[in-house]
């Protein structure tokens, strides 16, 4: 016999009974358990230090595995390169892996490779990270191969033209992906062509024309600003403050004087980009958000949680669950240090529902917006932050990260604490507000990729009279 | 009928040299449900995670991506939680779920605050017990696993890749053969009968094994456990027919065309199984070809010949055999002849007259161990990694054995291995600019 036709019977029975009942059905099945009180857990906050030359140490120790997760942060992003120089911070970082202290690149990775540490060096908007994994028994050995990548790099041109060639390629084949391109054209016009937080951290095909090594060079001399060292796992904080001196100690630090960044000019409105024969449409709708510390933040994350954060959120659980017509339907908000942060929903929709995802999406925005948030989403929404966070504590590499982040932020662990008592207080007002505020979907930018002949006519036919066609890199077409 | 394991202390897992073991505890219920517990309590989180033994290889016959398919329905409800209450439920407690669907088994998973690990409990047992299939709730997943499909097969760069590449490994009486996400075709074909056979074939207690990982009382949860999924009765999974397979690719070459700005070049071989004689030698393998920037494959692809920007080697090893797998993306005017050549020569000079060193295995072991190290971190990875050892091993205490298997492998024993694929015929595929690289 067929269980799943014969235990319905039994089931329903029990269903019928009030569900914080702790008793049993009559099948022997427990009523729904009642729920404990959680815990509330913050991250824990690094011992710190400064070296004579002024390096910032932070450590997290973690003994019960003989690991470390290691970031060297330096606060010269991406977005103090020169427009007509998108990409340069991302080339100079990567320049960082290459050949050091008169070794070759291939002898530069042969000895980290013997190690056994995986190292990477990339670029943020605010900030560039060198990071390394590494057996805590590497640890001095790791940092004497870092300080070389970090003070005599050979910057060849042997090296610089296979990194520059690879750079470009890899920058045109991020154009096939129309999540990306979507992503790179709804940023420009959020924060304006040209403006510093809408350029690609990686550059454009036009803006890598005009860097070279040089540029490069030019780069380094500054490259290194208001240093930190972040270590979490098997080492101390006066181990790494010893070894920072020894090998760190002629770390060229640049003050720099910063002009202040422009503020955004967004150019709220829709855009289309031509991906012929795409079975999905990739749709990205844009607004700006709040800074790092601002009090609107913490409701902001509950809005969007409860918009497109998880599973069972409005946009997933109507264009998913209930209509079929994506894989996924996600919204997000993330803070900024310099200018406002960005407020994003999107997901990629069938090609021939393109017309009605976009029309649901306006009406799940507005409903957002204008009817606002219950109690009961409020208190999903704060159960899902403050579960979420406990996360980036599982692991070396997810706590380092975490420190990382927010030190490129020029925030801390005290603020980020701070924001999760914020999550506590907040009420379905505050969501409301936030979500007026930073997430009207009649102010944003809205971008979609895909096949425009298959849906323009679906466009107008859904009521969107007006649209600006752009290629991949975000230029008019005409 | 309970069984405690040994325990070797706090995961212990210190200096290159000495022991590591993931600590846990093992009970069997009398229904045959296989639960083991993985003690932490550095935070206030838990995690559970059901391995059931299906998976695409099972999939009913005309039915591909059914096993998937069937594992999207897992969250459509039941007669207890109705549909959309088992994500509601879980989420309003603060903790969030997925599942994945592999060749050799399916998993659920669960994250969230320990206060919560009664009631993740509650709704696995739940939806272990009955579902609530109709054929609505079927057609709009099927649309949902339809989109799966276009979004990361079909509109993703060298997404087409992955399906032809399982045609063409395997002849097509083999379970293998078919790619687990399906054709629409039959994902289109598949009807709420086969959904309820499936689901009373295979979701049964002694075909799966709990997993609960975290901060909690081992001793309560046991007990809970016994009172949710030891309701359950007892029923043996069906015995699954292993098709014969003698290694023989049902192709030898496949050329693909994708939205692509590079051209890809993959060399597979077959292999050996996970955990098999010949499987570590082929890790250690992939790491002398392109584990580092200086490593032989990469070094002549990427730095010598500059015909390629990037290497990756990977034996995918899994409960049936193993594909060892050479992926190269090349510079969009790289002689692809010319980089087929190369992979095959360099896996040649391995087997020959270039064996691999003691220093080139030794580096690699240590790569392959401090990577397992990080795999024990994470509550869902430690709880994901004695599953597979489970699995594949038929014990939980095999990480000590894992890392000791790269330990003691000689320079010789990877030479053989790598003579071995030499000498015998592996599958190359291209995937190329669909429209020649113009724009």
């Amino acid at each position: 016999m067929n269980r799943a036709l014969m235990l319905p019977a039994l089931a329903l029975m029990a269903a019928c009974a009030p569900k914080t009942l702790p008793s049993s059905e009559p099948g022997g099945f427990p009523a729904e358990p009642e729920l404990g009180k959680p815990s509330l857990w913050t991250p824990p906050v690094p011992r710190e230090a400064t070296t004579p030359q002024g390096v910032d140490i932070a450590v997290v120790d973690k003994h019960d595995l003989p690991l470390i997760s290691l970031r060297f942060v330096s606060k010269q992003g991406t977005i103090w390169d020169d427009a007509s120089e998108a990409g340069l911070t991302t080339l100079g970082a990567s320049m960082l892996t290459e050949g050091a202290a008169g070794r070759t690149s291939l002898e530069q990775a042969a000895a980290f490779a013997d190690l056994g540490i995986q190292v990477s060096s990339w670029a943020a908007r605010d900030g560039w990270v060198y990071e390394m994994e590494m057996h805590s028994d590497d640890l001095e050995a790791g940092m004497a191969l870092m300080a070389d990548a970090l003070l005599r790099p050979n910057f060849s041109q042997d090296d610089w033209n296979r990194v520059y060639e690879n750079h470009v390629i890899g920058v045109q084949s991020s154009l096939d992906d129309n999540g990306t391109v979507a992503a790179n054209v709804g940023m420009q016009q959020l924060y304006g062509v040209g403006h510093p937080y809408g350029l690609p951290r990686d550059g454009t095909l036009s803006s890598l024309q005009n860097i070279d090594l040089d540029d490069v060079k030019r780069w380094y001399d500054t490259a290194v600003v208001d240093p930190m060292i972040i270590a979490v796992g098997d080492t101390s904080t006066d181990e790494l403050a010893t070894l920072t001196e020894k090998y760190l100690g002629d770390l060229p630090i640049a003050a720099v004087k910063r002009a202040p960044v422009p503020a955004p000019a967004p150019q709220a409105g829709l855009y289309l980009v031509d991906q012929p024969g795409a079975s999905q449409t990739a749709i990205d709708i844009f607004h700006l958000g709040t800074g790092v510390d601002d009090p609107a933040r913490p409701p902001l994350n509950l809005a969007t949680v409860v918009m497109g954060g998880s599973f069972t959120s409005r946009l997933n659980n109507r264009l998913r669950e209930q209509l079929g017509l994506t894989y996924g339907a996600r919204m997000s908000a993330s803070a900024e240090s310099h200018v406002p942060g960005r407020t994003i929903a999107y997901a990629k929709i069938r090609t021939d529902a393109t017309g009605q995802g976009l029309t649901e999406f306006h009406e799940l925005m507005r409903a957002g917006r204008d009817d606002g948030f219950s109690q009961a989403d409020l208190e999903l929404a704060r159960a899902q932050v403050l579960a979420r966070t406990v996360a980036s504590g599982e692991s070396r590499s997810s706590l380092a990260d975490l420190y990382a982040s927010l030190e490129l932020a020029g925030t801390d662990v005290d603020a980020f604490s701070k924001r999760l008592k914020a999550i506590e207080t907040a009420t379905p007002g505050d969501m409301q507000a936030a979500m007026k505020a930073y997430a009207d979907i009649d102010e944003a930018v809205i971008v979609l990729v895909g096949d425009l002949e298959k849906i323009t006519p679906q466009l107008s036919e859904a009521g969107f009279t007006e649209w600006t066609v752009l290629n991949r890199e975000g230029s008019r077409v005409d | 009928m309970n069984w405690r394991h040994s325990l070797l202390g706090a995961l212990a897992l210190c200096g290159s040299a000495q022991a590591a073991e993931i600590p846990h505890e093992v009970h069997t219920l009398d229904n045959g449900l296989e639960v083991v517990f993985i003690e932490d309590h550095s935070l206030p989180s838990v995690v559970v995670d059901i391995w059931y033994d299906v998976g695409s290889y099972d999939d009913p016959t005309d039915r591909s991506g059914f096993a998937h398919l069937f594992e999207h329905l897992m969250f459509k409800g039941t007669p207890r939680v109705p549909e959309g209450q088992f994500d509601v439920k879980m989420e309003q407690a603060g903790g969030r779920n997925n599942a994945t669907t592999a060749d050799y088994r399916t998993n659920y998973y669960d994250l969230g605050p320990s206060n919560a690990l009664e009631l993740l409990l509650w709704l696995e047992a739940d939806r272990m017990t009955a579902l609530d299939i109709t054929q609505t709730k079927l057609d709009v997943e099927r649309e949902v696993v339809r989109n799966e499909r276009r979004q990361n097969y079909e509109d993703s760069p060298y997404g087409v890749l992955w399906p032809e590449l399982q045609k063409a490994l395997y002849p097509d009486a083999n379970p293998m053969h078919r790619s687990g996400i399906g054709t629409h075709e039959e994902l289109m074909a598949a009807t709420v009968e086969d959904v309820r056979s499936f689901y009373a074939d295979w979701y049964v207690p002694s075909g799966a094994i709990l997993a609960v990982a975290g901060d909690f009382d081992p001793a309560a949860t046991l007990a809970y456990i016994e009172s949710t999924f030891g309701t359950l009765p007892a029923r043996d999974i069906p015995e699954r027919q292993l098709a014969a397979f003698d290694g023989t690719l049902r192709t030898e070459r496949i050329e693909l065309t994708d939205e692509v700005t590079m051209p890809l070049s993959v060399t597979a071989w077959h292999g050996p199984k996970a955990y098999a004689p010949g499987d570590a030698e082929r890790d250690i393998l992939s790491s002398v070809l392109a584990g580092s920037d200086d490593a032989r494959l990469t070094r002549r692809l990427v730095h010598e010949e500059g015909l390629a920007l990037q290497v990756d080697v990977g034996q995918w090893s899994s409960r049936w055999d193993s594909q060892f797998v050479v992926m190269v993306f090349t510079k969009p005017d790289a002689d692809l002849a010319r980089v087929e050549h190369i992979v095959a020569e360099e896996v040649a000079a391995l087997g020959g007259d270039r064996p691999p060193t003691e220093s080139e295995v030794k580096r690699a072991a240590k790569e392959l161990e401090l990577s397992l190290l990080r795999s024990a971190e994470g509550l869902l990875d430690r709880a994901d990694l004695l599953q597979r050892y489970r699995m594949f091993t038929g014990g939980y205490d095999f990480l000590n054995q894992d890392i000791a298997r790269y330990r003691a492998l000689s320079a010789e024993s990877v030479r053989a291995e790598a003579a071995k694929m030499a000498a015998s015929t592996p599958l190359h595929a291209t995937v190329l600019p669909a429209n020649g690289g113009e724009e």
